[in-house]
């Protein structure tokens, strides 16, 4: 009989975020603020400060010029400046060339159609990388933690840019790593620096235990972005600025979910349906009192409604949506009818008096998700007297009209929903729901020809950047073709900023230089759209690592014809209609092609 | 826009251009001019027109329309090249030897896009209904490997069983189902005939089996059927690529015969 194999149960500090942090340098790092004045008896032994500390940060020791952290970047660490200073660039910021990403030019068209000719004959060749560097800025290894790109002329950059400046005990980049957006601005290092890099877990640790901390962080996203986010949202454009500074300081926030929701989704997804719902956290569930109005500040969620002993989704919403407005609305208007509201949330409904409305499908998270909560109070106080009756007559049918199931319910004989309930769990279900340009496949229409393929190829030397490979819904198929996420987990981790939003499109984009084939990204997307290349020379011999002489690998993937003049050359390819890069946020959209 | 709404569309407006092009050929042969010449020159320039749309599909990377509008023209148009040609022959068959043969490549383009049209629609839908996504280039590889695991599984159910029905069968029935893709026409029919044949067969023989035999006579089933949808999709993807190899040279040729027809017309004096 063969033995089991057996392995320790994995911790949550079984892989520290940097070896090199020893008991002396934790406890000078303990010695400093903002970590000397915690009150340690509030973590847990199994979850000390010290073992946050030890586990959870890192040193990093900047030199003159180094970039730390790179506007539109994503990231999942915060800093400390432990000594010395750094600066932020302030808006308009440094050019991307300047960032170390690739410029984003398009071919004219006698080069495009010399693309014909001119592809190499070998699979991913590329130029003989030299020291090639872009516009003033250059790249150097560490003390073995990370490469780092430098800007070269620190003096004149600082000169051109306005910038603020950092010094020790200041901390930033907090909010892009709690709330998983991008980094607002750069930051450089103005001479050396010693920063403490704190990842994200760690952050949500502290955070949580203590108050001072989080009331910090808090602080600093009230007064940093809070109040340009509402701005953005559509019922809360109108308001002056003494309305928007009441609704930030009502404001809460609350987290659901991994942070790490890629690992948790792969691990996941070859459970069963209910396993799986069971496991997404529930923000609020159907037939709860809407307390308050819920912004989705990042990440996904899914609205669903019970079915007898199931939960079927009727739609999904991203970063930027807002939940639980119809049913405020509904209840703000049955207290300005029924003037013997008892005022304990619930009318009898007898009488010609309405009911007060409960929620009227569950929010789950699926993944990470951030939400503000802005209290019903202040909504009816603040923003309902506010709104035209055309605009709560549109925010009141707001959940309902997209509920599918009613849709389906009342159209008998009629039109079919926009999107069928499988289609949308099967979405829902492998996350393709955070893809912006998600490439989907009619396998009805599509004949096979694989003329996506080779248009693809061809506005990329001779290499698809994509693979017409993937799951099937019924006659659907999305294909292994990088959807340029909403949330791109894969932009998490790169040590050089090689992957990265391009601006000012947001298409997901790798420059080809500064990529050193760590795999980071490769391993970091759930769904296998990145690929890691071995390069070849003009005449087709592998690229080789002169010290280890392994062949020079690169991570490649869709760009979505960036370069190319007409945009993306699959979708203009197919001749057919079988295929189109579908933006998963525009349910309309996508409804209308599903339904041609 | 629907499917549906698109061809009522582009339908009409054919169906408006053709009428438009009778009521211009009427007025031109009232007039006493030679519609067969206003004909001739137009059916020559649609047909060169419906042949860019190749050329549109290999310059993929230049922003010329999607490839998915240049179809929509080659069909329509081609469609109205057929009232054009219709037109230009009178509504008879063609006298001279050289008409009689550029008439018969016509008929081959235009037939051969209609069916490749219908071809195109039907087989794909086909297709996505029964069998699974497989590269048609890579079918024959995983036949030969599909192959190989059957005669490893009768080879071995010999030696293990000592009995010669499970070799028997497949020597004498299988060995040339797994050779190759089979029964492509049946399957481009959707007919199961020869695939439940074949089933029925194996059922047959089983009746002569032990339970050990069963098990290998059961595992050889499961690759039966793997050969059936792959023949399948071998059947129905090649279908869907082989009307292009009558299409493609019929169009090339046509153009050169209708080049040496227009030399011809106006070298012997009846384009004055």
């Amino acid at each position: 009989m063969v033995d089991a194999v057996t392995i320790q149960r994995p911790r949550r500090w079984d892989a520290p975020f940097s070896g090199d942090m020893n008991n002396v340098e934790v406890e000078r790092i303990l010695a400093l603020d903002p970590f000397r004045e915690m009150d340690r008896d509030r973590f847990p032994a199994t979850l000390s400060l010290a073992g946050i500390i030890s586990n959870d940060t890192r040193i990093v020791r900047c030199l003159d010029g180094d970039i730390v952290v790179r506007e539109g970047d994503y990231g999942n660490s915060a800093f400390l400046v432990i000594s010395g200073r750094v600066r932020v660039v302030l808006p308009p910021g440094l050019s991307d060339s300047m960032l170390g990403r690739a410029p984003s030019q398009k071919k004219g068209l006698l080069q495009a159609v010399a693309q014909l000719w001119r592809n190499p004959l070998y699979p991913e060749v590329r130029d003989t990388y030299t020291a090639e560097e872009t516009e003033g800025t250059a790249s150097r290894a560490d003390d073995g933690q990370q490469s780092r790109i430098f800007i070269q002329d620190v003096p004149a950059v600082l000169n051109e840019h306005r910038t603020a400046t950092l010094t020790t005990g200041d901390m930033f980049g907090e909010i892009a790593a709690l709330g998983r957006t991008q980094r607002t601005a750069t930051v450089i290092s103005d001479g050396p620096a010693e920063l403490l890099e704190i990842r994200w877990q760690g952050l949500r640790d502290i955070r949580r235990r203590v108050d001072d901390f989080r009331r910090h962080v808090d602080r600093l996203y009230r007064e940093r972005s809070l109040a340009s986010h509402l701005q953005a949202t559509p019922m809360f454009r109108h308001l002056n600025d003494d309305a928007i500074a009441r609704i930030v300081k009502e404001t809460l926030f609350e987290t659901y979910g991994d942070f790490d929701w890629n690992t948790q989704y792969l691990r996941e997804r070859d459970e069963s349906f209910n396993r799986r719902l069971a496991s997404e956290p529930v923000i609020v569930a159907e037939g709860d009192y809407p307390d308050g109005l819920l912004l989705v500040r990042a990440g996904f969620a899914r609205v669903s409604q019970a079915i007898n002993n199931g939960h079927q989704t009727i739609r999904y919403i991203g970063r930027g949506a807002v939940f639980g407005m119809a049913e405020i609305v509904h209840n703000w208007r049955r207290d300005a009818s029924n003037g013997d509201y008892d005022g304990n949330g619930v009318g009898n409904g007898e009488g010609g008096i309405v009911q007060t409305k409960t929620l009227q499908s569950s929010l789950r998270a699926l993944g990470y998700v951030d939400i503000l909560r802005v209290p019903t109070a202040v909504i009816e106080e603040l923003v309902l007297p506010t709104l035209s009756a055309e605009a709560l007559a549109e925010y009141s049918q707001l959940d309902e009209s997209l509920d599918q199931t009613d849709e389906t319910d009342t159209n008998e004989g009629g039109e079919p929903p926009l999107i069928e309930p499988g289609m949308l769990e099967f979405l829902v279900e492998h996350r393709y729901i955070n893809g912006t340009s998600t490439m989907l496949v009619d396998l009805d229409r599509c004949v096979r020809c694989d003329d996506c393929v080779v248009a693809c190829a061809r506005a990329h030397d001779n290499n698809p950047r994509f693979n017409r490979h993937g799951r099937r819904h019924d006659h659907y198929m999305v294909p292994n073709a990088c959807m340029h996420c909403m949330d791109p987990v894969c932009l998490i981790g790169c040590p050089t900023g090689a992957i990265h939003r391009s601006s000012p499109g947001g298409e997901v984009v790798i420059n080809d230089t500064t990529c050193i084939g760590c795999r980071t990204c490769a391993n970091s997307c759930p769904y296998d759209n990145i690929r890691m290349v071995e390069v070849r020379d003009g005449n087709g011999v592998f690229i080789r690592d002169t010290v280890t002489n392994a062949p020079i690998v690169k991570a490649s993937k869709c760009d979505l014809c960036l370069d190319q003049p007409g945009g993306p050359a699959c979708e203009r390819a197919c001749p057919h209609d079988a295929l189109k890069r579908v933006d998963m946020q525009d349910l309309t959209d996508l409804g209308k092609w599903l339904n041609r | 826009m629907t499917f549906a709404k698109r061809r009522w569309r582009n339908g009409f407006v054919t169906l408006l251009a053709g009428a438009g092009l009778v009521a211009w050929c009427t007025a031109y042969d009232v007039a006493l001019y030679q519609p067969a010449f206003l004909t001739g020159w137009l059916l020559l320039a649609v047909v060169l027109m419906l042949t860019l749309y190749n050329g549109r599909k290999k310059l993929s990377m230049v922003p010329l329309g999607t490839a998915a509008s240049w179809l929509q023209w080659h069909i329509y148009l081609g469609l109205l090249a057929v009232l054009v040609f219709a037109l230009h022959i009178e509504w008879s068959l063609p006298n001279g030897i050289l008409e009689q043969i550029l008439a018969l490549f016509f008929v081959t383009v235009s037939g051969s896009g209609i069916i490749g049209l219908y071809i195109s629609r039907i087989y794909a839908r086909m297709l996505t209904r029964r069998s699974e996504e497989v590269v048609l280039e890579r079918i024959p590889q995983i036949i030969s490997q599909l192959r190989a695991q059957a005669e490893a599984l009768v080879l071995e159910s010999a030696v293990e069983t000592g009995s010669s029905s499970v070799p028997d069968f497949y020597g004498s029935r299988l060995a040339s189902y797994f050779a190759a893709p089979r029964n492509l026409r049946m399957h481009l029919r959707g007919s199961r005939g020869a695939s439940i044949a074949l089933a029925t067969e194996l059922q047959n023989m089983t009746r002569y089996l032990n339970d050990q035999e069963l098990g290998y006579a059961e595992k050889l089933r499961v690759l039966v059927d793997r050969k059936d949808e792959l023949d399948y999709a071998y059947a129905i993807q090649s279908m869907l690529k082989a009307w292009l190899f009558v299409h493609l040279p019929a169009t090339y040729s046509l153009i050169l015969l209708a080049l040496l027809h227009l030399v011809l017309v106006y070298s012997f004096g009846g384009a004055r």
